[in-house]
């Protein structure tokens, strides 16, 4: 189980629900950002009540023990220019050096204690904002902006407001815990990061000892500036402090896996492998075979049929668990990489390398039991020549 | 000739498509191994190689699918079509 208080605690995923910008600190504080408030010139200024958080695991405990919030912000004002009240000085300092240097003691009105932090939160923030609406109706801290956790154990930057749910859920919650590792970086990898950056894994692991230069900018996602390509970091290197920007714990590793560091990959829960070299792939899979590791191999096929320059591919994913191993080995091709294959003149299919990269997902999330499976298979299989899609099973 | 005509002097002629390429046959049932040659001469029987065949338009049933090594379809006489590849890139 994974830490998910937004999911957990009804009544903070009440708040995010309304709207306003939470942030769990790693000291345990509860923020709401961006409040509208007035300062001592009667202009509107933002600031961020505080609130002791007090959790049971990721479930909040109520009803709330403590009363007391705290502002972070000048002083704040009523409408007629008077300090607003109850108003204490304070000097609570948060994990990151910020300062609260107010306090605000507003009882519940209606029970002896909050019953839980939507009704303590609600009740402090609009004695703030109230004032601040008298001169501008429309300002608001229901702004729906990000939620925020500095916990080390939330696999995120910030939290999935926009599904209506801030939390992980008890779906998605079973790719929880998992530590993964991408073998190779090219269209296909790349896509799949794309993809498992999205998903509340614990770790993910980048294998490949490529620079980034310009044809991987055509095959892979987002839009790489002509800086980035001209510089030719390590690929991973690169993905990894983009992808930083919204998952957690995702490590680089600038060097190919082959059969001499293959034991490396005895550290993750699933691999996906999206690399070449029939050889060194076969020697990965009996390696993770060995090692009773469950792993999805997504490979492609393009070629120019005819004497004519149009494309004729086959995309495909075959996964491994210890109920398949025959099967994959047969389905598998391992192969060499024909020198005249036209993937290696660098066309540009990144279609196919994000559909390839879509399937082998699809396939981890279905042996995770995040989809329901009718016929569980290990393989599928795209050709757009015949518009085919083709199943594998044991 | 006329290629009907032909067709009718050659009861054992079937035409089929493979990677967009017309090829004759000379027999109803097509082997997976028929179909590789014919796209890739003389690797059909290479351990490594693991070769994907999809086709349509068959007589036999079902019409479409997967053609898995050591089977065979039933062609029309014509307009039967086969998708050969390797899959091994990424």
């Amino acid at each position: 189980m994974s830490f998910d208080p937004w999911s957990r605690s009804p009544d903070l995923a009440r708040l995010i629900a309304a709207g306003y910008e939470l942030e769990l600190t790693g000291d345990g504080y509860l923020l709401v950002r961006n409040i509208p408030y007035l300062d001592e010139h009667q202009s509107i200024q933002r600031g961020s009540v505080v609130s002791k958080l007090e959790l049971n695991g990721d479930v909040t405990v109520n009803p709330v023990a403590d009363h007391v919030a705290y502002f972070v912000g000048t002083t704040p004002h009523r409408w007629n220019g008077e300090q607003l009240t109850p108003l204490a000085g304070a000097n609570l300092v948060l994990a990151d050096g910020r300062i609260a240097q107010f306090s605000m003691s507003l009882k519940c009105p209606t029970e002896d204690r909050y019953p839980d932090y939507f009704s303590k939160i609600e009740y402090h923030v609009q004695n703030i904002e109230n004032e601040a609406k008298q001169l501008d109706a429309a300002v608001t801290s229901q702004t729906f902006g990000p939620c925020i956790i500095k916990n080390d154990e939330w696999p995120f930057e910030y939290a999935d407001t926009a599904s209506g749910r801030a939390g992980i859920g008890a779906t998605n919650g079973r790719l929880a815990g998992q530590k993964i590792a991408i073998v190779g970086l090219g269209g296909t990898g790349s896509y799949i990061l794309d993809l498992v950056a999205k998903c509340p894994v614990a770790e993910i692991h980048l294998y490949d000892g490529d620079r980034f230069s310009s044809h991987n900018a055509f095959r892979s996602p987002g839009a790489a500036s002509l800086d980035e390509v001209r510089i030719g970091r390590p690929k991973v290197e690169r993905y990894a402090e983009i992808y930083s920007q919204l998952k957690r714990r995702i490590t680089p590793h600038p060097y190919n896996i082959d059969a001499a560091n293959v034991s490396e990959l005895a550290a993750f829960d699933f691999v996906f492998l999206a690399m070449e070299g029939g050889a060194t792939k076969l020697a990965i899979v009996e390696a993770l075979e060995n090692m009773g590791k469950p792993f999805v191999n997504a490979s492609m096929g393009v070629k120019k049929p005819g004497d004519g320059d149009q494309l004729q591919a086959v995309v495909e994913v075959n996964g491994s668990t210890v109920d398949n191993r025959d099967s994959f080995r047969q389905t598998v091709d391992f192969g060499e990489v024909d020198p005249d294959d036209p993937y290696l003149e660098n066309i540009q299919v990144a279609e196919l390398n994000a559909l390839n990269a879509t399937m082998a997902v699809l396939w981890w999330k279905k042996w995770a039991a995040i989809y329901v499976s009718n016929k569980p298979n290990f393989g599928m299989l795209i050709d757009t020549y015949l518009d085919v899609y083709t199943t594998y099973r044991s | 000739m006329p290629p009907e005509e032909e067709t009718q002097a050659h009861p054992d002629r079937f035409e089929i498509v493979v990677d967009t390429v017309e090829h004759t046959v000379h027999a109803a049932e097509v082997s997976w191994k028929h179909v590789v040659d014919i796209a890739y001469p003389g690797q059909a029987d290479d351990p490594q190689y693991v070769f994907k065949v999809q086709y349509e338009d068959a007589r036999s049933h079902p019409t479409s699918g997967t053609l898995v090594k050591g089977h065979h379809v039933t062609v029309e006489r014509s307009g039967t079509t086969f998708s050969v590849l390797r899959s091994v890139v990424s």
